[in-house]
């Protein structure tokens, strides 16, 4: 409790401890297991039919949509931590400014809404 | 009438499981402190919350997931797992075996990597899986700060400045587990599986985000102490977070007589925040209904090459998604370790031994995250998969907009009464509304409806799209084809098909 750095060593441990942790439970697991590999084990599983060609192929473009709206509206919703936790400083002012803020993205929204991008059904 | 008294007696002993592990963390955390250096006691935290609490649970969920799908479709369930001791070789003993045949199995099984496959991803997909989601308790307390024999004992991990903050940035980096696993695999069904999943899991991470703004705005801190407020008794000044009382109705400010009112808790101030929230934290668990990325039981997932132990990290990652998840929202919604009510009443009678009071407390926090790892075995049992489609709309059309006019509604309510009780009166209202809905479907359902809209109906109950659907309630399985309320607007349908009866 007495440096400022107190509340955070722990979390350093946690996130070391977390990393440790994974590391050692399928290291273990490896050490434990058998290991008997063969041509036809080492294929990849595709429903017990053969694999043909690489699996690297493209996929629908919608998946990439929905990463730039989530990059858009996510770092909108960081926008807002900081005014949620001063807003009762900053009062109707900051209120009215962050509700200009927020319905130039719902416009985006609402744009993105009508052209179809949220549209999985086709 | 015995079946009664069994269940009564497993749920003493559980409690009392917990409660004995709580006594144990504030003794050792007192120690420690004592022997060992100011601020030891968050160290022994880490071993008591993170790799006590929170690991076991996770473990004992995978047998009790099984079980209690077990009982929901009238099977006996996981039974035949012995143990090899005189005497106990004939008793099935609820099946608690399973849970060390399970990992032994796990850990003795051949560990593999495809031919094709990434090794070096390959290999570090199951960490990054698992890894953050480990990480993510060491915010949440589960009890209060008393003083022990001189020494102070926080119940909490860590108190950083950024608090939930921290949760949103590292739950987050599990995204890049499913997404390398998927891909390092070089499987076609895999590439597939863990696409579905990236994309279900950031578009729901917004929807997770907005709802919280709400909580932060009612309580004016990102830190989950002070969300979880302290109690007049506790501080000597005034109660504070969802400590305090919107309305008091008995007792005085510092424990004279037993008090009772309505406590501040995020439940009341924040419905539509809370159901944003464990909605879209269910979708990031990927359990079903939102289990479109695993589906272990006929499209197969992100994790299809892997094996053994790796798996198996993946599978426990859920588990203690779960934990944590029903963690944060018993601190973020239901209070922490406070009581309802009767709360400074409490503190003052037990002024003098705190360990028993700490132990109290401690106890109900767990309590309460095991009755929220419950209800996510409810619905993961009773509710049948979204489509793909469904998913997405759910996340994009319905929890963002009504996120985000949350966020605008309750930050106007709380600058115009700050007392928050404009807040109460309104969330109150949501309930209201949400419970007549659900209690009003039930009887209007008609037959070609599907049951379980519960997320549906829940989320958005009172938006004007007047949402088709069954009611939320119903604990049969899906029967059939539900095709009712498939239009574009509503994520209410349920998808055709029998419920997945596959366990791991």
């Amino acid at each position: 409790m007495s440096t400022p750095l107190t509340p955070y060593l722990p979390l350093a441990v946690v996130l070391l401890l977390s990393g440790v942790l994974a590391l050692a439970i399928p290291t273990i697991s490896g050490l434990l297991g058998p290991r008997r590999p063969s041509a036809i084990k080492s294929m990849s599983f595709e429903a017990g039919s053969e694999s043909s060609g690489m699996a690297r192929q493209r996929f629908a473009v919608k998946f990439y949509v929905v990463a730039l709206l989530f990059i858009v509206f996510d770092v909108e919703a960081v926008f807002l931590y900081p005014w949620a936790v001063n807003f009762q400083a900053l009062g109707w002012f900051g209120y009215t400014e962050m509700v200009v803020f927020a319905a130039t993205l719902v416009v985006g929204l609402i744009y993105v809404w009508k052209k179809g991008a949220l549209e999985w059904e086709h | 009438m015995k079946r009664v008294l069994t269940i009564l007696f497993a749920i003493g002993f559980i409690v009392f499981l917990l409660a004995g592990g709580v006594l144990t963390a504030y003794a050792v955390g007192a120690l420690a402190e004592e022997k060992l250096f100011v601020g030891a006691s968050r160290l022994t935290n880490v071993i008591f919350l993170m790799l006590i609490f929170v690991m076991i649970i996770a473990t004992m969920l995978t047998l009790a997931e099984r079980k209690w799908s077990a009982l929901m479709q009238d099977r006996i369930g996981p039974n035949r797992a012995r143990i090899a001791l005189p005497g106990l070789k004939n008793l099935s003993l609820a099946g608690l075996p399973f849970v060390a045949a399970d990992s032994l199995k796990m850990l003795t099984k051949e560990d593999f990597v495809p031919q094709t496959a990434n090794r070096f991803l390959f290999n570090l997909s199951p960490l990054l899986a698992f890894a953050p989601v480990f990480a993510l308790f060491a915010i949440v307390p589960a009890g209060p700060s008393v003083t022990l024999w001189g020494q102070r004992v926080d119940m909490v991990v860590g108190t950083p400045d950024f608090g939930l903050l921290y949760l949103f940035a590292i739950a987050s980096l599990a995204v890049y587990g499913t997404a390398l696993a998927g891909w390092s695999s070089n499987n076609k069904f895999a590439l597939l599986g863990g696409v579905r999943a990236t994309s279900q899991m950031i578009s729901y991470e917004v929807a997770l985000g907005l709802s919280l703004v709400g909580v932060m705005l009612a309580f004016g801190s990102v830190q989950l102490p002070a969300i979880v407020g302290t109690l007049a008794a506790e501080t000597g000044g005034a109660a504070a977070g969802q400590a305090r009382y919107l309305w008091q109705w008995a007792g005085g400010a510092a424990g004279e007589g037993f008090d009772f009112g309505l406590p501040a808790w995020g439940i009341i101030l924040q419905p539509l925040g809370f159901i944003g929230f464990f909605a879209a934290a269910f979708a990031e668990t990927k359990r079903a209904p939102f289990d479109v990325p695993e589906g272990e039981s006929e499209i197969i997932g992100y994790f299809v090459e892997y094996s053994g132990m790796k798996f198996g990290l993946f599978m426990i990652s859920e588990f203690v998604e779960v934990v944590v998840l029903s963690g944060v929202t018993a601190a973020l919604f239901f209070g922490g370790y406070h009581l309802p009510f009767g709360g400074e009443w409490l503190a003052t009678q037990l002024k003098d031994s705190p360990l028993v009071y700490a132990t109290l407390l401690g106890t109900f926090f767990w309590v309460k995250v095991l009755l929220l790892c419950f209800l996510q075995l409810l619905i993961r049992w009773t509710f049948p998969r979204f489509r793909y489609d469904q998913i997405q709309t759910l996340g994009w059309k319905m929890l963002l907009p009504v996120g985000l006019a949350n966020v605008f509604i309750s930050g106007a309510l709380v600058l115009w009464d700050p007392s928050l009780r404009a807040l109460a009166l309104f969330g109150l209202l949501q309930i209201g509304v949400l419970m007549a809905l659900s209690l009003s479907r039930k009887e209007s359902a008609e037959p070609e409806h599907g049951p379980g809209h519960g997320h549906g109906a829940l989320g958005h109950g009172h938006e004007p799209h007047g949402l088709p659907g069954g009611a939320h309630g119903h604990a049969l399985p899906a029967h059939g084809h539900a095709a009712a309320s498939l239009g574009g607007n509503t994520p209410a349908g349920a998808h055709a098909g029998a419920h997945p009866a596959s366990t791991h």
